[in-house]
């Protein structure tokens, strides 16, 4: 059995045997307001705080809007930014105006500069990135076909485990079809899936790899004060 | 039919002169290099050619070639700034967005290249990204351009999302163009070594290269050359080398030895370590983003035990190596075969005090370089 990352929630270590397999690529996939960023980040952190490293690729809102959405939970990403633990890739800026950090993209089409800048974040970054997010496929899916997202994918995921690193990526599940869905997942070796009933978030496992995992969905609570937990 | 030079010389001299006029050539390009860098570069040579070039760019805003590319001998046509809804100085934008509606997109772009292209000389087609794997497409673009008595040659840039020699996609790029060019990466702790290959025409020519601010040249980045205690390493960083700088003390190398290759249109860096053992520390910096490792041993006296040290340490980072058998001029010295059998590594005889074998050395090491890469 390869070796765990702690996602930080006890509970998801348990019933994922440790936590996520090292070198994996783990999609993470439910509607917007499940919490599916949320989940992504929170696992980010708990690696940033042990010392740990990673490349976040911001595609949905610029690094600032990231940042302050994650304090609202208490979540300092600033600290470890500083330190070139944490790097962003802003791949969101250049809708909007002039990009707000070294690694930007100029647009979500080509495929060439994506990868180069991941690779550059992950040279510059100080250590082995542990843990990256690209956040989120679905950006991705807006500006190419499932099939080169998928590609894509899996070379980024290729990039972060040379160094047994994880790469978490999101998916907004009501934005695809199940074609496209099924192409995302396909580069994942691992799917967990945030899922809306009654008006609760539930997180269950869909696949794990090398992992005889948990089959029950448990409640995924998220507030402000005390940030994630789960039921 | 005339033929149009491309930037580098052994490039040209793979294909007998250069391109073809009328004709349709497709770069293949690897994940670890810029494409519209490269793209841009070749739009300027052409214009450093004379030639009239028309430049469609896709993927990001026009500005960002237009500062490679000299205005006056240029048309660019803007297939992006719609996808933003951002006004854009270009003279011609293509109004449909390609994510929105993709046909009328393509209906349009097509429209404006052919209007465009009466006076001009080269095309180049910045990007494919949005047409990979729809090869019905692909074939519109590359079809509309090409005529009778036609002139124009047009460049098509494709990203490699995993392409690879014998697959159907790879048959189909050499029955679609008439020439194909597979621009390869090999990645070393974040330093690319770009290098370019042509699949049509099938010819055996690996041209190492970068863009630089004067052009599409050849190059490699990072060559080391280390060794035993006096094994004649300086000697080899100097005659390999055009231009060369050491810094010694009583003779020994104690920092490093730096030198420039730059002759037959060929640029390369190559960095010598100190063969002390007390300066192994510099072999932790000077070795960073290697792409390969000459060895120098004296081959009167070679020192198998520190080879075995260096090859282990050069072999973590998995760069090739050839031994270079030093001071074959002397009467007592070993033979490269013998070196070989007892290092297991492929040894080159040399005399680096006269220059013998060093340009072969060089060349042979390319080779072996040459011969990895990775898509992504």
């Amino acid at each position: 059995m390869s070796e765990r990352l702690s996602t930080g929630l006890e509970q998801l270590d348990n019933d994922l045997e440790g936590g996520l397999p090292q070198g994996s690529i783990i999609v993470i996939m439910g509607d917007k307001k499940t919490g599916v960023e949320q989940l992504a980040d929170y696992i980010m952190l708990e690696g940033l705080k042990n010392d740990e490293s990673g490349v976040f690729m911001a595609l949905e809102k610029a690094p600032s809007k990231f940042k302050e959405n994650a304090e609202y939970y208490g979540w300092a990403f600033d600290k470890h930014e500083r330190r070139d633990k944490m790097m962003f890739v802003d791949g969101y800026s250049w809708q909007s105006g002039e990009p707000e950090t070294d690694h930007y993209l100029t647009g979500l089409t080509d495929l060439n500069q994506i990868s180069m800048k991941f690779i550059r974040a992950v040279h510059d970054l100080k250590g082995d990135p542990d843990r990256s997010i690209v956040n989120s496929s679905s950006a991705l899916l807006e500006y190419m076909n499932a099939a080169s997202a998928k590609k894509l994918i899996k070379v980024l995921g290729a990039k972060s485990a040379k160094n047994s690193g994880v790469l978490l990526v999101t998916l907004h599940k009501s934005l695809h079809d199940k074609q496209e869905r099924a192409q995302i997942k396909d580069a994942a070796d691992g799917v967990i899936r945030l899922e809306m009933k009654d008006g609760q978030p539930y997180l269950g496992i869909e696949r794990m790899t090398q992992t005889d995992h948990s089959k029950s969905w448990r409640k995924f609570m998220i507030s402000s004060e005390n940030g994630l937990w789960l039921i | 039919m005339e033929k149009k030079e491309l930037p580098i010389e052994r490039l040209n001299n793979a294909v007998d002169g250069g391109i073809e006029q009328n004709s349709n050539v497709l770069l293949l390009v690897d994940l670890a290099i810029d494409k519209t860098k490269f793209a841009s570069g070749l739009g300027n040579h052409h214009q450093s050619l004379d030639d009239q070039v028309e430049y469609l760019v896709n993927n990001k805003m026009p500005k960002f070639v237009e500062k490679t590319l000299d205005k006056d001998t240029a048309e660019i046509i803007d297939g992006f700034s719609t996808t933003l809804n951002k006004e854009s100085n270009a003279a011609h934008k293509i109004q449909a967005d390609i994510n929105e509606d993709r046909e009328e997109h393509v209906k349009e772009s097509k429209e404006i290249i052919i209007e465009l292209m009466e006076d001009k000389d080269v095309f180049i087609m910045d990007s494919l990204d949005p047409f990979v794997g729809d090869w019905d497409k692909i074939t519109e673009y590359k079809d509309l351009l090409k005529g009778e008595d036609g002139e124009t040659i047009s460049y098509f840039m494709l990203p490699n999302l995993g392409i690879e020699e014998g697959d159907n996609e790879y048959e189909r790029m050499k029955e679609e163009f008439e020439y194909v060019m597979h621009l390869k990466g090999l990645e070393r702790k974040g330093m690319i070594l770009k290098f370019i290959e042509f699949v049509k025409p099938e010819v055996e020519t690996k041209v190492p290269f970068d863009v630089t601010a004067t052009g599409i040249k050849m190059y490699v980045p990072k060559l080391l050359v280390t060794g035993p205690e006096n094994s004649g390493k300086t000697t080899v960083v100097h005659n390999m080398s055009d231009t060369a700088l050491s810094t010694e003390k009583s003779g020994t190398t104690v920092a490093l030895d730096k030198g420039q290759v730059d002759s037959n249109g060929l640029k390369a860096d190559i960095f010598g370590t100190p063969g002390q053992e007390r300066f192994d520390y510099a072999m932790n910096f000077l070795g960073q983003g290697i792409f390969g490792s000459f060895i120098v041993v004296d081959s009167r006296n070679p020192d198998f035990e520190r080879v075995d040290d260096l090859i282990d340490t050069l072999g973590e980072r998995e760069v090739p190596i050839i031994i270079l058998a030093n001071f074959q001029n002397k009467e007592d010295s070993m033979d490269p075969e013998k070196i070989e059998e007892k290092t297991g590594l492929e040894t080159m005889g040399v005399d680096a005090e006269h220059g013998e074998n060093l340009t072969e050395a060089l060349e042979r090491l390319l080779d072996k370089i040459l011969e990895q890469h990775s898509w992504y």
